[in-house]
């Protein structure tokens, strides 16, 4: 346990510094937001915007979305199973990877480690093309799988990491416990540590959701026949110049990323984890 | 009855650190066996490697006859309360205790568990999560856990050292108790003198790893084979002047031909125990029904006495001076 003396007035300014950081993360949501709803004259159109303004209206979206629907639709599904199949298999992998890691020296498994970022390195438009080539010849060209599998390379060696660091806060001890009470390695491995580990699983489960999210290299040459929802969004806004309805289009973009935050966060807080081990 | 448990030439190294030397042990079925060290002398390692947590770099391992020294922890049949408890923190105390009966695919898990929580007082928090329940109450739970499914024989590594004074009293005897209940053997670690008197059947003293002695207590103290054996058993260390060891109480104050100046006397219950210095600086401890000042000079004799030798026989114990 950690305790440390603070002075009351010191939680004051932890809530100002907290109030900033939001302030200052929240405020460009807010802006696309009130640009995407409300009435252009009051936003786009008027030389001092105002912060809260009066009108509202859904015609941006309307605009936007009109005759687009079953692109948009293909784009924001395709984007959805991308994201969530880079997710799992990130979890899958990280999962054993970390570990495997873990039973490591530390020596040994921080030079791993760093090979494993070795990969993030290399700029991802340079390999993009040669597994291209590959994906064309694989049948995995322009298809959500393949994209999945691209965007693991970057997604994949922050995962392991983050799991490293889950699973070092569950005690060792459970785990010898549990093979005494009788439990073989692999139901210790997923019925003994891996609930322990949640919060961290969570975590890097929704980090590495969010990066395929948004993903834009390899999603733009790797899957330019059906796009994701940040190419069609790009394509969109460059080739339409429409402020108003590529709002409305990055509006949709994260929406899901709040909801699925919001859903997962109540099993990333936990600090039960040491409460059976005294001492 | 046979042999419960077999260690043959155990050795263990942590790198250079020698932890476990060419050790060989055994325990009979329904004995309660007692491992005393200092912190630090392997006694955690030795748990370790009967459960097979831990692999000796060499020598066997026997249960019940049969070598497991090549066997994982969940196929040797054995029951470990840590000093800590390890109790699973997402599961609820019931949980805790199926937890073993689930993993060895018993049969009448519902009833078994409400029995042992029964025996062992802990109905009341079945339901309850493991961080919501007091020392006392988990080491229970630990407890309840091993014994539910009846394994071949359970090991605990100090499983008292973490409770208030109060309930470590009550919990030494209900330990004993539940031994004898069970009749079931028992390996137990620890580091406390106390707790080796009132539970163990034999004791073994962990000494650079290797049992220094195992005998029952009163030997231990009695007739300690070493001078460091003399020296760690005891309130207080044993006395030793020309490698002769003697108790507090085995020397008379009065006369005689040895002679010390107090420095202190401690009065427990209705004796005093007086420390001194010899002439020639050696420590010396005597029991007194009476206290002495500081600075006075005492006479005494030895009644009783042993000698210790540089070769490992057995020492003899002597009745005169």
């Amino acid at each position: 346990m950690v305790s440390e003396y603070r002075s009351p007035k010191s939680k004051y300014y932890t809530y100002i510094g907290i109030a900033i950081f939001s302030f200052l993360v929240l405020l460009p949501i807010y802006i696309l937001a009130i640009i995407a709803l409300g009435d252009p004259s009051q936003t786009v159109a008027a030389y001092y915007p105002a912060l809260i303004p009066s009108k509202f209206t859904l015609a941006n979206f309307i605009k936007a979305f009109s005759g687009y629907g079953s692109v948009l639709i293909a784009a924001f599904y395709k984007s959805l199973e991308t994201a969530f199949i880079v997710a799992s298999l990130a979890i899958l992998l990280g999962y054993h990877a970390a570990y495997g890691l873990s039973k490591l020296s530390f020596k040994v498994s921080s030079i791993l480690i760093a090979l494993l970022f070795f990969s993030t390195m290399i700029p991802s438009l340079t390999i993009a093309i040669p597994i291209s080539v590959s994906f064309l010849k694989l049948g995995l060209y322009d298809s959500a799988f393949g994209l999945a599998l691209a965007q693991e390379l970057i997604v994949l060696p922050l995962t392991v990491f983050l799991m490293m660091g889950a699973l070092q806060s569950v005690p060792k001890q459970l785990e010898s416990q549990a093979r005494v009470d009788g439990a073989g390695f692999f139901q210790t491995l997923y019925q003994v540590i891996f609930p322990l580990a949640i919060p961290g699983v969570i975590s890097a489960f929704l980090l590495s959701w969010m990066m395929s999210w948004d993903e834009f290299t390899f999603a733009v040459i790797l899957s330019p026949v059906h796009p994701t929802l940040p190419i069609l969004i790009y394509f969109d806004s460059t080739a339409r110049g429409d402020i108003l309805t590529a709002t409305s289009f990055s509006l949709l973009v994260t929406l899901p990323v709040i909801v699925l935050t919001i859903v997962l966060s109540k099993f990333i807080k936990g600090s039960y984890l040491t409460a059976g081990i005294t001492g | 009855m046979g042999n419960k448990l077999e260690l043959r030439n155990i050795s263990k190294s942590y790198g250079r650190t020698k932890v476990i030397d060419n050790m060989s042990l055994e325990v009979e079925e329904g004995e309660f066996f007692v491992v005393l060290g200092p912190s630090g002398t392997g006694k955690s390692t030795l748990l370790k490697i009967i459960v097979g947590i831990e692999q000796p770099d060499s020598g066997k391992v026997f249960i019940d006859g049969r070598d497991v020294t090549r066997l994982p922890p969940n196929k040797r049949n054995l029951a470990m309360v840590f000093q800590n408890y390890a109790l699973y923190p997402n599961m609820n105390v019931y949980n805790n205790i199926a937890f073993p009966l689930k993993m060895h695919r018993i049969r009448y898990i519902d009833r078994k568990v409400k029995e042992v929580a029964a025996k062992l007082n802990i109905t009341e928090i079945l339901q309850k999560k493991i961080y919501q329940i007091s020392g006392g109450q988990q080491q229970r739970v630990a407890l309840a856990r091993a014994i539910v499914r009846n394994p071949s024989m359970f090991l605990l590594d100090e499983p008292l050292s973490n409770l208030d004074a109060r309930v470590r009293y009550t919990a030494r005897s209900e330990l004993k108790k539940l031994q004898q209940e069970l009749n079931q053997t028992f390996v137990f670690v620890t580091h406390d003198q106390k707790e080796a008197e009132a539970l163990g059947d034999r004791v073994g003293v962990l000494h650079n790893g290797v049992f220094e002695q195992v005998s029952d207590y009163k030997d231990l103290y009695e007739k300690p084979k070493t001078a460091w054996i003399g020296d760690f058993v005891g309130d207080f260390p044993i006395n030793i002047i020309d490698n002769k060891g003697f108790r507090p109480e085995w020397a008379k104050i009065g006369s005689g031909k040895f002679s010390m100046t107090v420095s202190l006397s401690e009065s427990v219950s209705d004796v005093y125990f007086i420390h001194g210095l010899m002439d020639d600086g050696t420590g010396i401890i005597l029991k007194s029904p009476k206290p002495f000042g500081s600075g006075e000079v005492v006479h005494f004799s030895v009644e009783k006495f042993i000698e210790f030798k540089e070769a490992e026989n057995p020492p003899q114990a002597f009745s005169s001076v």
